[in-house]
């Protein structure tokens, strides 16, 4: 098989992006009454790489904000596109806890600090990548075919989800309201994450796909409404706005429809 | 030493889990949790702890008290510091009468926000604790350990007067706090009440309720007896200590919540298990508390 060289790749993936994927939003908010500098989420999403992904703090960790942005910011940014993604994952998750530990290492901390730190930081995360798939054949490549794959790996309940039809189609990594809780599985930034703790998942974009990342709160909310025969991915793809998203948030929140936590999510459709 | 002249009343199921009661509200910096410990610093806590001659029931208490100040303080902070998810009092019984335990800068003080706990113990030892290595085998370690309580063993047991002080303070603090979380009691004692009965002031105690549900009274019974530790028993434990089952019966149920997370981290209980333990500490009840994404036991 012949590669692009990667500065073709991040070209290509950059008009790719621009072309086919529309409706694309990353929204976030902390939980309620806390303001952005408590946020212990992270989203962030690479158009040149095609990867996407959400990684959420653990509340009871120290530092684990900056485990977060360091799992999503080394995530969207990997180096080798043909990687194995579970592989990309662990690369990632290895930079950040040095990059972790180099944040902490001259940090004058008090006791509680200093004790809470040494059983490390910790974290969810989600991510996807999309690949423009070569051709299959020549016919193909003159009537412009173009295939899609999509490459999810997950560890925790920080969700991927795919609405395909007017259907959800694919709910990733958690896929039942009740696996659902307080002490999901989590990237620690001291111990080391293994091939196994992993969850992944892959196959081929349809038309018209609606694909959605969430972290755990608004994530069980949108499981919940498609499992009791509602459409939330209309709901979503009707807010348009980050001051939308937030009045959304509040609201579900105010009805006691998802508990209060950091929402972040990522939407993105596929032109039909 | 109040005295009343309050007849034992029957348990039955009005200070437990209700079908009504939920123990769901979140706990946060805007809508603080609290807890109140109890500790019994009378004469016979000078006696030995769990058949250990060298080791004193007071010694124990202390211990205990500090390690679950400690957690607490550990659980709340972040990398800002402490976040005043809870307020906290310390009353100890015994030495001399029923008032604060807290000493040092704290000392007086009925509730203090964690925050406020965290940053001021009396000081700050340093210890050896056994950890287990990746290979399995044990290795010591020294670590921080802040006292707050010292071991006191002086005079009677007056615990029907710390329930009706314990009462008296968390119903000023409910009526601030009535949509909190319900206020969390941990007393610890070796159950020798000197003040009457303590059973009704503590039905007194557990009938007090915030509109999440009532007040949870949990128990740990400090003996001189060697045995076995019994932690969150469904039923009074079968020992021959007389104030075993006493306790027990004073005991709260686990909520809903808590049986969870205690089944989550290996704990056999079930729904008719009781905030009680027989010469253990209860620092996992710390961990059951909901405050957000959990990420294992508490040390």
């Amino acid at each position: 098989m012949k590669f692009l060289p990667l500065s073709s790749v991040k070209k290509r993936n950059a008009v790719f992006f621009n072309k086919f994927i529309m409706d694309f939003h990353s929204y976030y908010t902390p939980k309620n009454g806390n303001s952005m500098e408590d946020y212990e989420d992270a989203c962030g999403y690479s158009e040149e790489t095609l990867c996407f992904c959400l990684s959420d703090g653990a509340t009871e960790s120290p530092f684990s904000k900056e485990l977060a942005t360091l799992l999503v910011n080394n995530f969207v940014r990997q180096p080798h596109h043909n990687d194995n993604l579970k592989q990309a994952l662990l690369n990632a998750v290895i930079q950040s806890q040095t990059r972790w530990h180099d944040i902490l290492k001259d940090k004058q901390l008090p006791w509680y600090a200093e004790q809470k730190i040494s059983t490390g930081s910790h974290a969810t995360f989600t991510g996807l990548r999309l690949t423009v798939l070569p051709a299959k054949s020549l016919k193909d490549k003159l009537k412009r075919v173009v295939n899609i794959k999509w490459e999810t790996v997950g560890v925790g309940d920080s969700c991927f989800f795919i609405v395909r039809n007017d259907e959800l189609f694919k709910t990733f990594p958690v896929g039942k309201v009740e696996d659902f809780n307080n002490t999901p599985p989590l990237i620690s930034s001291i111990e080391p994450l293994t091939e196994e703790n992993i969850a992944y998942d892959s196959g081929i974009i349809q038309k018209g796909d609606k694909l959605y990342l969430m972290t755990d709160a608004i994530a069980l909310w949108f499981l919940k409404s498609s499992i009791n025969g509602d459409k939330p991915w209309v709901t979503l793809q009707s807010i348009g706005s980050m001051e939308t998203f937030i009045s959304f948030v509040d609201t579900l929140r105010t009805g006691k429809e998802i508990k209060n936590d950091d929402v972040s999510c990522i939407t993105m459709n596929f032109k039909p | 030493m109040i005295l009343s002249n309050k007849t034992s009343v029957s348990l039955n199921d009005e200070c437990e889990r209700g079908d009504n009661i939920m123990y769901s509200v979140e706990i946060s910096r805007s809508n603080p949790g609290c807890f109140l410990f109890l500790i019994d610093q009378s004469g016979s806590m000078g006696d030995p702890f769990g058949g250990n001659p060298t080791l004193l029931k007071s010694h124990g208490v202390a211990d205990a008290v500090n390690r679950l100040l400690s957690n607490l303080v550990i659980k709340c902070s972040k990398d800002d510091g402490i976040r005043n998810y809870f307020e906290v009092g310390v009353i100890g019984y015994g030495n001399p009468d029923v008032s604060s335990a807290f000493m040092g800068t704290l000392a007086g003080r009925e509730l203090v926000k964690i925050e406020e706990i965290g940053n001021n113990p009396l000081r700050i030892e340093e210890r050896l604790q056994q950890i287990s290595a990746a290979d399995g085998e044990t290795v010591q370690k020294s670590v921080k350990f802040p006292v707050w309580i010292e071991p006191l063993a002086r005079n009677g047991t007056p615990m029907c007067k710390v329930f009706d002080t314990a009462r008296s303070i968390l119903e000023r603090w409910i009526a601030l706090n009535l949509n909190s979380y319900p206020p969390i009691i941990i007393n610890i004692t070796d159950g020798d009440a000197t003040d009457g009965n303590p059973i009704p002031y503590a039905r007194d105690l557990m009938r007090l309720n915030t509109n999440d549900g009532n007040v949870l009274l949990f128990n740990i019974h400090i003996s001189n007896q060697h045995s076995v530790p019994i932690i969150y028993p469904d039923k009074a434990p079968t020992i021959s200590d007389q104030y075993a089952a006493l306790l027990f019966e004073i005991s709260s149920l686990l909520p809903d919540t808590f049986i969870t997370a205690a089944l989550n981290d290996g704990y056999a209980v079930n729904q008719q298990s009781r905030g009680f333990g027989f010469n253990a500490d209860l620092i996992s009840l710390i961990n059951f508390i909901d405050i957000g994404t959990r990420v294992g036991m508490l040390r």
